[in-house]
């Protein structure tokens, strides 16, 4: 094979497949050295800790059941991170695990009126983090997107409406998640606090949190829609 | 067959090269104009360099393996395979049962 | 290459019994995967008994639905029809026999790993590819294995080579690299847009370079042997797979468009699935240039008609591939239910449709029995073409509906609203091709049970 001309062509053949492949895989990785994968304990922000001692303050009993006592003395500011963090990996899971991903997509496009619904198009840098590992940009819609969730509604709204959808929202397709509950929605898991912890972050890294779904039909887009919902 | 027939088809495939070429070429010299200008003013635009290179580079991997394949002979008798095909099928229906 | 065959063509060429086997399993988790289906289907429309049982969750029972098809029915079906094209293209067995078992209970495991790891909420965030993280090694070995047990016959081949084998020896080592590719890359080494990107490529090489490849290398060995006659051009045939070579591997990126993935990967992903489309015009062409003066056989040999009713299915997925591939579409049409569609279109009107006219075909000379019953095989395939061509027909247009109603601002109930009926007669449709395909089991345990053996020979193709 080595000594034949064809042998040569094979061999280049060949070799160009691989420089194919590892460019195919060091180039997207070289256009974002400048930003460094975060973990999750780099991705607990105020409003994230706002929305989970708030889960604390509401759900008390399940909350103690699910991540322990919160400290009085000593390092505070540091349990309730490290648990923030733990709650952030844990909801990821269960909304892979769950199929979430595959009916509510993440990502915001600058077409089709897109912003006016869901607030700033989706930038590269949100994706940074090890909870997007592989990344959960998702394909379809059946409900709405998620990537700007963070905020807009209440954790408790989010565990009537896990418990059962159609409670808070009707007529939803959406399926219900009681085995996460004791039996009613105020009696949450700690698969529940996971989840809402993880839908609260969504979004909860942008300037315009929280910020609130237009309802207003406006088949053109106008200027300063959404200042109006803003300043509601 | 040659005279008529042979006629007609150097027509067809001359007037239909213009119809497809023409316009594809002019497509394609735009954009190739509107890539250059990217990759010299754009900050980011030596990006746009790298996946014309990933395509390049996988593109000239197949164009070996088939210089490799048609040094080999793979494509001589061209279509001779797929006759063999067929009596092999026939033989194996034959002999097997 | 006829020499050395002569004197094993008398031997046990092809092991009929792994052939079944395969077939076997497929069947089963076609029927899984219908099941998968139509949960998902009732839940949408809120008719779902099962709804609050967390096996029953039809989120994971929707990654069931993908995966029992892509690597329960697909893959088996798959390497039943390669345990049979193979030796009988090479005159030569495969590798091993015990391999072959044993990469037999081996993928059966991983099936099943991967549906009972989905169903217990462990499932990988790759779309086509949730299998568990912990099935992806045995995955990979498991199609490692394949490629050697395969590879082994094909290579000792001297000369020009059937189209056929040159479809199967690139879709061993694709399959191969796209599942390395897209289970791990984005699962350990990068993240965030650039995994999106390496996701992309999967979704798309998963269909282009592992069913596209096995599914055309398949129909140039079937079409030629059952209608006993050559194809038309066996030239234009190794153009359409140098091409597919050169344009499909990388347009995976247009399944992400406006994500922020460069724009440079998207446009690049745009031309050359466009390029595609090209090349999917020579293979059509090349087959109904096989098919002229035979058109008959469309009406009276049901493998054929399978076949080719699959192969109208395939230009028009194609294109409304090339078409749906365009910003200017995607921005009505991405995230909605057309291209759900599409994937109806593709997994089961083209490729599953043509391994159901391959079994039609194969399974009375397996058994050395002749159908039982002719009418079951009619029913099967009308009900499944029917139901296919009207599911699709009418999610893809329900995905127009569905993003105009986003992009109007409408609440977001009302693009729900607009989906029901659409919905409802995507259930009817559903339900058609569960039908067909019950009665195509139905007509396989009736042949198997019936008495009767025929000459092996003496069967006749038409089934």
């Amino acid at each position: 094979m080595f000594e034949s001309k064809s042998g040569v062509l094979l061999i280049a053949g060949l070799t160009f497949f691989g420089f194919a492949f590892l460019s195919n895989a060091v180039v997207p990785a070289l256009m974002y050295a400048d930003l460094p994968e975060k973990t999750a304990e780099e991705l607990v922000n105020p409003q994230l800790r706002y929305q989970f001692e708030e889960l604390g303050r509401r759900f008390p009993d399940a909350f103690v059941a699910a991540f322990g006592e919160p400290p009085t003395s000593g390092d505070v500011e540091g349990w309730w991170n490290a648990r923030a963090a733990e709650a952030l990996r844990e909801g990821r899971d269960l909304y892979v695990g769950e199929g979430c991903w595959h009916c509510h997509s993440q990502f915001v496009r600058p077409v089709s009126n897109e912003e006016q619904r869901w607030g700033p198009v989706a930038r590269s840098w949100e994706y940074q983090n090890e909870l997007q590992r592989p990344v959960l940009f998702g394909t379809r819609r059946v409900g709405p997107d998620l990537s700007r969730e963070a905020g807009r509604r209440g954790s408790d709204w989010h565990a009537v409406h896990l418990f059962d959808p159609t409670l808070t929202s009707t007529k939803s397709p959406m399926p219900a998640y009681p085995w996460m509950f004791d039996g009613s929605p105020d009696k949450p898991k700690r698969e529940a606090l996971a989840l809402i912890t993880y839908i609260q972050w969504l979004g909860s890294w942008l300037e315009s949190y929280p910020l609130y779904e237009s309802y207003t039909p406006a088949p053109i887009p106008r200027e300063g829609l959404l200042e109006e919902h803003n300043g509601q | 067959m040659i005279s008529s027939t042979g006629r007609w088809v150097k027509v067809a495939t001359a007037v239909l090269a213009v119809v497809i070429l023409v316009p594809s070429m002019i497509g394609f010299g735009t954009k190739l104009y509107e890539f250059v200008q990217v990759v010299r003013s754009d900050p980011d635009g030596v990006f746009a360099l790298t996946p014309v290179t990933n395509y390049l580079l996988a593109s000239a991997g197949f164009f070996f393996l088939l210089l490799w394949a048609a040094a080999n002979g793979m494509f001589r008798d061209i279509e001779r395979p797929k006759y063999e095909m067929l009596q092999q099928e026939e033989e194996l229906d034959r002999r097997l049962h | 290459m006829q020499a050395q065959g002569e004197q094993r063509i008398d031997g046990q060429l092809v092991d009929r019994s792994i052939v079944l086997a395969y077939f076997g399993a497929a069947l089963l988790f076609m029927f899984v995967s219908m099941l998968g289906g139509l949960l998902m289907g009732m839940q949408l429309l809120r008719h779902n008994p099962l709804n609050g049982i967390e096996f029953f969750s039809p989120g994971r029972w929707r990654m069931v639905h993908t995966n029992a098809i892509a690597y329960g029915f697909l893959a088996n079906a798959f390497l039943g029809l390669l345990h049979w094209a193979v030796p009988r293209l090479t005159l030569r067995p495969v590798l091993d026999r015990r391999l072959s078992w044993a990469i037999f209970a081996a993928w059966q495991l991983i099936v099943l790993g991967t549906a009972g790891g989905i169903l217990a909420g462990h499932a990988q965030a790759l779309e086509w590819g949730e299998t568990p993280v912990w099935v992806d090694p045995l995955a990979q070995v498991g199609l490692l294995l394949v490629a050697v047990n395969f590879m082994a016959p094909i290579v000792q081949l001297r000369g020009p080579m059937y189209v056929t084998l040159w479809y199967f020896m690139a879709a061993f080592v694709w399959t191969f690299l796209t599942y390395a590719m897209g289970n791990f890359v984005p699962q350990y080494f990068v993240s965030g847009t650039s995994a999106g990107a390496v996701g992309g490529l999967f979704i798309h090489d998963l269909v282009g370079l592992f069913v596209t490849p096995l599914g055309w290398g398949l129909m140039y060995y079937f079409v030629p042997i059952i209608l006993k006659k050559p194809i038309w051009s066996h030239g234009l045939s190794l153009v359409g797979f140098w091409g597919l070579a050169f344009f499909y591997p990388l347009n995976g990126i247009h399944h992400f468009l406006y994500t922020p993935i460069p724009m440079f990967l998207q446009y690049g992903a745009i031309v050359s699935t466009i390029a595609v489309e090209l090349v999917v015009t020579t293979v059509l062409i090349n087959f109904f240039g096989t098919l002229w003066g035979r058109g008959r056989e469309v009406v009276t040999n049901l493998p054929i008609r399978w076949f080719y009713t699959g192969m109208v299915f395939y230009f028009l997925t194609c294109l409304q591939c090339a078409l749906q591939t365009t910003l200017t579409f995607q921005a009505l049409i991405h995230f909605t239910d057309w291209v759900v569609g599409h994937a109806h279109l593709v997994m089961f009107g083209v490729f599953s449709m043509w391994i159901f006219g391959m079994m039609t075909y194969l399974i009375p000379r397996l058994l050395g029995r002749e159908w039982y019953s002719r009418a079951a095989c009619e029913w099967h395939f009308w009900l499944s073409a029917v139901g296919v061509f009207v599911m699709a027909s009418d999610l893809i247009l329900a995905g127009v509906f569905q993003g105009w109603s986003w992009s109007s601002l409408a609440p977001w109930y009302d693009s729900i609203a607009v989906s029901i009926p659409f919905w409802a007669v995507r259930i009817v449709a559903g339900l058609a091709m569960f039908a067909g395909f019950l009665v195509f089991v139905w007509n396989l345990w009736m042949t198997w049970r019936s008495a009767e053996e025929i000459e092996f020979s003496s069967v006749p193709v038409t089934a």
